[in-house]
């Protein structure tokens, strides 16, 4: 596709979310207010914005208020795209309250990112202010911004993205990155951004799987991982691969606006990469290691994902790297799933051991483990909840060799909660056999084998849930609770046309019991798949797939059909027929990495 | 006007603590007397973990880096860097900004560089996450150049001259306090109570068991006073802690210098509570929520 006529497509798009945004939402937020300020503008709404957003309505000096990253990037976006459009009183509003008032940072990839590139702006656009919540001249704060986004985008380009592949929180770094390519003064820094833009855009093309992002997550919106598409970076696959109906509520508004408004478009050859699921492929990914600093003996060691990408579905699974006896483990992360394109909670299988002890709040935050439990639990009850599906367990390991997947799992006898929740979407006619599961969904046929003593139970969340739970608007499935410190799960998905039947599939698959010998004594389970392959896991030790051990240390950065690129390097390659996209971010491996010391 | 900074200082969150990313009511708060009104010094809204209180400034350790609130000039001076996340203790050395902090990623001192920012350096260098996440410093003033670090794993010894640390020999339990009184050191742990030390390197167990994590120590004159996850306890170090006061998951203590029977703890969650009768009868005070800090008033 030719750059100008995917730019077309793409300004189409982008004018179809500004008007509906426009229709949809009543009282702008400094997010939103692009929508209104690009298709009708009136500079009051920037001005009522502000007042609502940064002052809560109140009549207060600047200097009392307080901001943090969700108001200094907004904020300052606002005023660099529409200097030239505000009103006198908008204008000082926004000047006072960024040069005034205080800000904190977060504690979050995102939340930093989104805080440095607003202060890096505001010292730009106000270099001769005093920034007097600081104390610190607007030149030494535009330097530390600078090292630090430079030295994240050296960190991604060289180890991968650290809050990686994250439904939730990818836009937020999208806004940002756009944001300092669009107005910064720095060429440099314009030049690194340009090119850290296309990696993330390229993290979403190589696992964009009908309008949805397959494979593990970092951090895969609260409670939504029964959902089909889910996160806010559903207006970026809407925006930049186009293949998905238009929905308002899913495309418009919120943190994307400003991605609407701007002017920059990603390669024209990476929406081509996304929208290619002709032949069904494996892509390779090493991430960056998960930040835990207490409550661990080892250091982390970098994620490597595997995502097979079928034509009907999508398998991913994840190796956290997270460090042996550990109670570390990230609270929002989705290791892996089986998923396919249909309704909410109707296409996605995945298990989790919702693993709750206070560790994994304390590993990543310095509140006092005997009390962080709780006070977590009083702000995100659910992430207490013993239905939990997601967040990481430090008991989970996991073998994936294209459409299988053994899980398996060694829960502590003291562990909180001693079981695997396992979910199965409802809307199908489930089969057994010979203590395997089986599902026909049309294009392709699921098999699953727990492994231990399940509860077919069912699951329903309702975010609104006062008095009854009703609708399943959150989550509505079947949850097998696998009773057992060593349970398990086997999966294999096949494409309905490369088989028989479904029939001749549940027979073929039912005549291959999985070999647990050695399990839980021995560490170990094999299984063949019906494709002739096997896989043989040691629950510590090596994964061999028909008989090679798997090295998971020589994952590159990058490796699919369409991509590839060392780690260490900088330099990468994305590819799409003849068509290639050179990234070379001209980095020194010799010199010293910024410290990452922020949750991903 | 008069210094705020020698007032009772109390670091924490207030009851109309809301808001995920902006928090209300968490800062550095003042009062002349117990009784109140406590008032928020400047603006500022960062949870303090510790404060430094120092002739010149306060020097606040938070949740969101590393401040000072320079006393002259009544105002709020940044003196994190981009690798200077939250901090939790300090301790003073020569120089400027004079300070080494104690950190999630380990200890860290700093310079200032050609646009007066200070660029902070880490010493920390142990593979084992645990050995490098500290939480309390103690640095004799007249040996500045050897760091007591209460971290994960235990109190640590690191000498600044040749960039070499020494375990002690209380390793295995989380150390959260460090004190310098009557003579010896005193250290604060999760799992082995109230702990004491000559020379920082050989420990032994002061007075009985504690039940529970302690979280800060303080020297009243009469007792010793332990702030521990099941509330307050007071002791020579020698016999029984006794209890005191609430149960509450105590975090800081201190006493009042002119006034040795006003005794006052911080909880997190409890806000703050005062004794003026040696712990006898206790009143919460303040519309705190959770309270990490408390500094009694300057000894003028």
């Amino acid at each position: 596709m030719e750059q100008a006529d995917y730019n077309a497509q793409v300004d189409a798009r982008a004018r179809t979310s500004l008007e509906a945004a426009c229709e949809r939402v009543q009282e702008h937020s400094l997010w939103s207010v692009h929508a209104p300020m690009t298709i009708d503008p009136d500079p009051e709404e920037i001005t009522r914005a502000t007042h609502r957003t940064l002052w809560r309505g109140e009549e207060r000096p600047a200097r009392e208020l307080m901001g943090g990253p969700f108001e200094i990037l907004p904020a300052m976006l606002v005023y660099c795209r529409w200097t030239d459009a505000l009103s006198d009183e908008g204008r000082t509003l926004l000047r006072e309250f960024l040069t005034l008032a205080h800000f904190e940072r977060g504690n979050t990839e995102n939340h930093w990112l989104m805080y440095y590139a607003g202060l890096l702006l505001a010292c730009e656009r106000f270099a001769d202010a005093e920034f007097a919540w600081n104390g610190l001249p607007p030149a030494a704060l535009a330097a530390e911004a600078k090292r630090w986004i430079l030295g994240t985008i050296e960190r991604t380009a060289r180890l991968g993205h650290h809050e990686y592949d994250s439904t939730g929180y990818h836009i937020e770094h999208m806004v940002a990155y756009i944001g300092l390519y669009e107005h910064s003064y720095d060429e440099t820094l314009r030049a690194q951004c340009a090119k850290m833009l296309s990696i993330l855009v390229a993290d979403m093309a190589l696992e964009y799987f009908n309008g949805a992002w397959a494979g593990g997550h970092s951090r895969d919106g609260y409670r939504q991982n029964t959902w089909t598409r889910l996160g806010a970076v559903q207006p970026l696959h809407y925006l930049y691969f186009g293949d998905i109906d238009f929905d308002p509520a899913a495309h418009s508004g919120g943190f994307a606006t400003p991605v609407f408004t701007a002017a920059y478009r990603p390669p024209a050859l990476l929406a081509e990469i996304a929208l290619d699921r002709a032949e069904a492929h494996v892509v390779k990914k090493t991430r960056a290691p998960r930040t835990i600093y207490r409550h661990a003996a080892q250091d982390t060691r970098p994620v490597r994902k595997y995502t097979y990408l079928s034509r009907s579905f999508a398998l991913g699974s994840t190796h956290l790297g997270l460090p042996a006896e550990t109670k570390g483990a990230p609270i929002d992360l989705v290791s892996w799933d089986l998923s396919w394109d249909g309704p909410n909670h109707q296409a996605v299988v995945v298990c989790n051991h919702p693993y709750r002890d206070a560790g994994r709040f304390s590993a990543f935050l310095s509140g006092y483990p005997q009390t962080i439990g709780r006070a977590i639990g009083l702000d995100k009850p659910y992430l207490q909840r013993p239905d939990r599906l997601f967040g990481a367990s430090p008991y989970e390991r996991m073998l994936q060799h294209e459409g299988t997947i053994a899980v398996l799992y060694r829960i502590p006898a003291d562990d909180e909660a001693p079981f695997v929740n396992l979910y199965l979407p409802q809307g199908y006619a489930w089969e057994e056999r010979q203590g395997w599961i089986f599902a026909d969904i049309g294009d392709l046929h699921i098999s699953l084998f727990p492994i231990g003593p399940y509860e077919w139970q069912e699951i329903r969340e309702d975010e609104g849930s006062i008095y009854m739970v009703h609708g399943g608007h959150l989550i509505d499935g079947w949850l097998l609770r696998l009773n057992s410190l060593h349970a398990g799960l086997i999966l294999e998905a096949v494409e309905a046309d490369e088989v028989e039947s479904f029939a001749a599939f549940c027979r073929q698959r039912a005549a291959l019991p999985p070999d647990l010998s050695r399990w839980p004594n021995g560490g170990r389970v094999a299984v063949a798949t019906t494709t002739g392959h096997t896989l043989e896991i040691h629950y510590d030790g090596e994964h061999r797939i028909d008989d090679r051990p798997i090295d998971y240390d020589a994952y590159p950065l990058y490796e699919s059909p369409h991509a590839h690129a060392e780690l260490h390097s900088g330099k990468m390659t994305f590819a799409q027929g003849n068509d290639r996209l050179e990234l070379d971010f001209e980095i020194d491996p010799a010199t010293p990495l910024i410290p990452m010391r922020v949750i991903g | 006007m008069s210094d705020r900074c020698s007032y009772w200082l109390v670091g924490g969150s207030g009851l109309a603590h809301s808001g995920l990313h902006t928090p209300v009511g968490s800062g550095l708060y003042t009062a002349t007397d117990l009784d109140g009104p406590f008032a928020r010094l400047g603006h500022g809204q960062c949870t303090p973990f510790f404060v430094l209180r120092q002739p010149h400034r306060l020097a606040i350790a938070a949740n969101h880096g590393l401040w000072e609130w320079q006393r002259a000039q009544s105002r709020y001076s940044q003196l994190h860097d981009e690798t200077l996340t939250e901090v939790l203790g300090l301790a003073a050395i020569p120089g400027d900004p004079g300070l080494v902090a104690a950190t999630p990623y380990g200890i860290a001192s700093a310079r200032r560089d050609a646009l007066g920012a200070a660029r902070w350096t880490f010493h920390s260098t142990a593979p084992v996450p645990d050995q490098r996440y500290a939480n309390a410093l103690y640095i004799d003033p007249t040996h500045p150049d050897k760091w007591l670090v209460g971290t994960e794993a235990g109190v640590f010894s690191y000498s600044v001259r040749d960039e070499h640390w020494r375990p002690s020999d209380l390793i295995g339990t989380p150390v959260r306090a460090l004190l310098a009184a009557r003579g010896r050191l005193w250290a604060a742990s999760d799992e082995r109570g109230v702990l004491q030390s000559e020379d920082g390197l050989r420990w032994e167990r002061a007075g009985d068991e504690i039940t529970g994590a302690v979280y800060a120590l303080h020297d009243a004159g009469s007792t010793l006073l332990v702030a521990t996850q099941n509330g307050l306890f007071c002791g020579d170090g020698t016999g029984p802690w006794t209890r005191t006061g609430p149960r509450l998951v105590a975090t800081c203590v201190t006493s009042a210098p002119h006034s040795p029977e006003t005794w006052v703890f911080g909880a997190s969650p409890g806000g703050l509570w005062h004794s003026r009768d040696q712990g006898t009868h206790w009143q919460q005070i303040g519309q705190f929520k959770h309270v990490r800090v408390v500094l009694a008033p300057e000894e003028s």
